[in-house]
């Protein structure tokens, strides 16, 4: 009986301290999940974000333009994730742009997830979104050779880049000369040309992010993973409780 | 150990099993990637098999027009690459579902989709289109004439454009196999 106790009182305590951590959390899930089983009747996907400090939580880094100039054209990332080529919109790309060279006739930018291939003319040649060292970090051409080589950057290093084989597996040499394109910030005159850029980012989705913990990246989605078991385990202890509590009375 | 500082270290152990529970539960945008589908499709170490060679599919504007009319969809790119063995050809395809891009493998043999698989999905909902249970039934699935798959595929509550996406690749797949198949 005593050892009963002992373990009631553990409970108990437990049960209030972690019930205290995942109180805030559970009640933000709570709402946003009714939110969400509404989202079609309030319209959420169809309004659209115009917090500027909330669009710049997303990335969106539309009012100081990361631009790589290739020759006389200017390669950059809109907010809405799509890559334009001067004022020609080309294609989505898969994370931010991290560089640009141009090779054989076109222009090569690189996402953090994706190689695109243009033309001058701004038409997409193709994309590439698999067989990639992901996250890529940069885009440059090896020198030193008879012919320029393709080279990506990874956090395991350089890696040479064969387009015609589709292959990225190969790293390059130590010491070899890699040279890359500045990011530079795109001229107004460019920015000048640009469509209005659509509006993104709605409350459908911020709602989503907050309920899956996607609002502060893979930590938040471990946090809400954690106060999901937390909750689990709060009914868990709370049942325990109870059953230890109607024993004791018996 | 004293039995008094048994519920302690339970509750110790307890909350070391949640922290690697949650650590596990979260989950990469990558499923499986294009080397591995495509050992998969052709089993590529298996020396006996006949290896893929890697090909080049031109998108003219003619066919992105007949692709549109025939399955309602054709990739953006001027070009595709696609890898094939005998009858085999194997597609990795890109469409967005609602915000962002679903990738998929497709495998098809004698103009039936052998096998689907998500190779990346990058939105917040719908990832139960990788499951087997879903892809599995895209298997021995054709193109009907009127440019639909010849069988239904059932859906995934809550993830209805995704799966929509899915079909949409699928049968550009199949009719880009008919292509190159001749």
């Amino acid at each position: 009986m005593r050892r009963g106790a002992r373990l009631l009182g553990l409970l108990w305590r437990w049960h209030r301290r972690l019930g205290l951590v995942a109180a805030v959390f559970a009640v933000l899930l709570a709402i946003t999940g009714i939110v969400l089983n509404h989202s079609p009747a309030l319209g959420l996907d169809r309004r659209f974000v115009s917090w500027d400090w909330l669009l710049q939580a997303y990335g969106d880094d539309s009012a100081d333009l990361p631009a790589f100039q290739v020759g006389d054209h200017w390669l950059y990332r809109a907010a809405d994730g799509r890559v334009y080529l001067d004022a020609v919109d080309v294609a989505p790309c898969n994370g931010a742009l991290v560089g640009a060279v141009p090779a054989d006739g076109l222009l090569l930018a690189a996402c953090a997830g994706e190689i695109l291939l243009l033309s001058t003319a701004g038409e997409l040649v193709e994309s590439i979104s698999t067989g990639l060292p992901e996250p890529l970090l940069g885009l440059g051409l090896l020198s030193g050779q008879a012919n320029e080589q393709l080279a990506l950057q990874s956090a395991q290093g350089w890696w040479l880049a064969d387009l015609e084989q589709m292959d990225f597996s190969q790293r390059a040499a130590g010491g070899a000369f890699i040279s890359q394109f500045a990011p530079g910030v795109l001229p107004e005159s460019v920015r000048r040309q640009l469509p209005a850029q659509p509006q993104w980012l709605n409350w459908e989705r911020v709602m989503l992010d907050l309920h899956s913990g996607r609002i502060a990246g893979r930590v938040g989605v471990l946090w809400v993973d954690l106060v999901g078991l937390l909750l689990a385990s709060l009914a868990m202890s709370g049942v325990a409780m109870w059953w230890l509590h109607r024993r004791r009375r018996l | 150990m004293p039995a008094k500082q048994r519920p302690g270290a339970l509750l110790r152990t307890t909350v070391a099993a949640i922290l690697v529970m949650a650590a596990t539960a979260v989950v990469g945008e990558e499923y499986l990637s294009r080397d591995a589908f495509l050992d998969l499709v052709f089993s590529r170490q298996q020396p006996d098999q006949q290896q893929p060679e890697l090909k080049t599919l031109w998108i003219t504007e003619e066919t992105r027009a007949a692709a549109k009319a025939a399955v309602g969809w054709a990739p953006a790119a001027l070009r595709l690459r696609y890898w094939q063995a005998g009858s085999r050809t194997a597609w990795i395809l890109e469409d967005i579902g609602k915000h962002k891009p679903i990738t998929l493998g497709i495998a098809v043999a004698d103009n039936h989709i052998e096998r689907v698989d998500v190779l990346a999905f990058r939105e917040s909902r719908g990832w139960e289109i990788r499951y087997p249970f879903f892809t599995s039934q895209f298997s021995g699935l054709r193109l009907a004439d009127d440019g639909y798959l010849d069988k239904s595929v059932d859906g995934i509550t809550g993830a209805t454009l995704s799966v929509q996406a899915t079909e949409r690749m699928a049968r550009l797949a199949l009719w880009l196999d008919a292509q190159v198949s001749g």
